[in-house]
């Protein structure tokens, strides 16, 4: 059974199109990249699918919720207790150190959730990721990829069911490029997370099983 | 909530600059409030202090007549019926006070102290020869207590003489309104009857309709008692109310408040856009914070929340803070020399704020109002921008 549904999924900007009669089904626990050129439309539906948009019409269903018919208040709780995002610009806000910055989405969390306990799973994925030197640092003092890997580890803080990523790999060389990709496939699989990446690489989407093609808003793959 | 209002409240104060505008903008607000509630607590002090100045001077109902000398006679007394609380009979004279070869014009009147006391709340102590001296005018002839007073009035006789007495002065008494403590000497009533030879004649009498120590809200319960005395005495007899002498100053004073409430719109409005810039700043600077912690899970229900929170935060503290400031404005006017108004321009010795609970409620209700109202725009700001689209233009700018 999938735990991701999207049913004839479409999203407009005005009177632009960028989304149009998406039908997509994803299982629990299952790798997929998201492939496609710029302006295709695949950053949006990754924003649909971790709940940080909704379609102007179709469903998505996650989890047997549909997210176009929560409230504000539940899809932010959604968000918090369901899905990681790892963005290609990391999102890291520059007035907080690297540890404040990873163990936000705790903070905010109206789920009741033990700081301590997050922080001592965040400290051992500091230490598995090789960033537990950057942790007490602000995020101007790291390097781009130190900068990536704390973005990570602050997406997998909460243990999200959905682990969605936009373009992860965009500011990195081919090398570190396939060393993050190979990075979060093995985390996924720890966390037991769905993992979906956005990617213009063919090479970083050839790490994942599944592989989504999208062209002018429709799944032609 | 609670640990993530905090966060909240730490992301926002990062940074010395948000601090130093949080803490501008609270100043500001403070002094706004300040400034309205001290100009109201002013006027209407104003108001409250002009006619308990009156009151002290002259009763709430003062009876003359137009044939000059009137006896208080028990006719009199029963024409009074039920409409006093007290009654005291006075004679009243124009003089001359010499002392020390300066003199001035004063208004000397005969009392009863005991009924004079009941009447106008003033505490007068009186002995045979004795002169009591509004406090201003023991100033303007530099007398002392115990000094002896030379007191010129007309005989009452035509072609006499004026006759000098001499009064020893026994204390001196604070009406409260500049003219009358600088004008008013009191004598026993015995005293001035014996030597403008008026036998038990009056001049004028004081009436008190209520206890004179607190304040009356509705002066037209005043006129209302007027109205039914003057049909229980001959038109002979005029019946004026305690402000009559100085009424124009309690209408001018309606109508200034009036005015300056308009004019004090100018400071709320000044308040209000220190608070707009607060929240726009907050809005601009912190922006990024907020569209990311939406992103991972804050509503806006949240934020709202924390919006409300932080601005009826301010509010209570700038209220906290002009009511201290309006209490030192208070101290300040009651005790420092550099605030203390010429009582020969402001009609009153001293001023002092009065403000009642109503004041400080209406002051602060729409300082309130005012606060949530721009607080909203820079809600409705952030509301109408999507997650995704705060998210791209704040991080790639």
């Amino acid at each position: 059974m999938s735990f991701i549904r999207l049913e004839n999924v479409e999203k407009k900007f005005g009177q632009t199109s960028v989304l149009q009669g998406i039908n997509l089904e994803i299982a629990d626990r299952e790798l997929v990249a998201i492939r496609g050129a710029s302006g295709s439309g695949k950053s949006t539906l990754l924003y649909l699918l971790g709940g940080l948009d909704i379609p102007s019409s179709g469903n998505v269903i996650i989890n047997n919720k549909n997210l176009s018919k929560l409230s504000d208040k539940s899809l932010a709780d959604f968000r918090n207790q369901n899905v990681g995002f790892v963005f290609q610009f990391h999102f890291l806000l520059p007035s907080m150190t690297c540890l404040d910055n990873i163990l936000l989405p705790a903070r905010i969390s109206g789920a009741n959730i033990k700081l301590k306990e997050v922080e001592k799973d965040v400290r051992s994925l500091a230490q598995i990721l090789g960033v537990e030197h950057c942790l007490t640092k602000y995020p101007y003092q790291l390097s781009g990829g130190e900068q990536q890997r704390v973005n990570i580890i602050r997406a997998l803080s909460l243990r999200p069911k959905i682990l969605l990523c936009d373009e992860p790999t965009g500011n990195l060389d081919s090398k570190n490029s396939e060393k993050v990709a190979d990075l979060l496939k093995k985390l996924a699989q720890d966390f037991g997370a769905i993992l979906l990446v956005v990617t213009h690489d063919d090479k970083v989407a050839s790490f994942f099983p599944r592989k989504i093609v999208i062209e002018d808003g429709r799944i032609i793959g | 909530m609670k640990s993530s209002y905090l966060t909240l409240f730490k992301i926002i104060l990062h940074g010395r600059a948000s601090g130093n505008i949080l803490i501008a903008t609270i100043l500001s607000f403070t002094f706004s409030i300040t400034v309205i509630l001290c100009t109201f607590g002013l006027m209407d002090g104003f108001d409250h202090l002009l006619k308990s100045g009156l009151r002290h001077s002259t009763g709430d109902i003062v009876i003359t007549s137009k044939k000059g000398f009137y006896k208080a006679d028990e006719s009199f007394e029963t024409s009074l019926g039920d409409h006093l609380k007290n009654f005291t009979p006075i004679i009243q004279s124009e003089a001359f006070a010499i002392f020390n070869g300066k003199s001035t014009g004063i208004i000397l009147r005969g009392v009863e102290p005991d009924s004079f006391s009941n009447v106008t709340g003033l505490d007068l102590t009186l002995n045979e020869g004795e002169i009591v001296v509004g406090e201003e005018l023991l100033k303007h002839l530099s007398l002392k207590i115990g000094d002896n007073l030379a007191v010129t009035l007309g005989e009452g006789k035509d072609n006499s003489l004026p006759v000098i007495k001499m009064f020893k002065v026994g204390s001196s008494i604070k009406h409260g309104i500049y003219q009358k403590d600088l004008r008013f000497a009191y004598v026993l009533k015995g005293d001035l009857a014996n030597t403008l030879k008026v036998n038990d004649r009056i001049n004028v009498g004081l009436i008190s309709l209520f206890d004179p120590q607190l304040p009356i809200s509705d002066l037209g319960v005043v006129d209302d008692h007027i109205n039914e005395l003057q049909e229980e005495f001959d038109s002979s007899f005029i019946l004026k109310p305690f402000w009559a002498e100085y009424s124009y100053l309690i209408e001018a004073v309606k109508v200034e408040k009036f005015s300056i409430s308009l004019v004090l719109q100018l400071i709320v409005v000044v308040a209000v856009f220190n608070i707009l810039a607060f929240v726009i700043y907050i809005m601009e600077k912190k922006s990024q914070e907020f569209f990311f912690l939406r992103a991972v899970g804050l509503s806006l229900k949240k934020i709202l929340s924390f919006w409300l929170i932080t601005i009826v935060g301010i509010w209570a503290v700038s209220c906290v803070g002009a009511y201290f400031l309006a209490d030192l404005f208070n101290l300040s006017l009651k005790h420092l020399p550099l605030f203390q108004v010429p009582g020969e321009i402001y009609v009153l010795s001293s001023l002092e704020l009065s403000l009642t609970s109503a004041s400080f409620i209406t002051v602060f209700s729409i300082a309130l109002i005012w606060i949530l109202l721009a607080s909203f725009i820079g809600y409705l700001r952030l509301k109408n921008r999507t997650i995704i689209q705060g998210l791209r233009q704040e991080f790639n700018s």
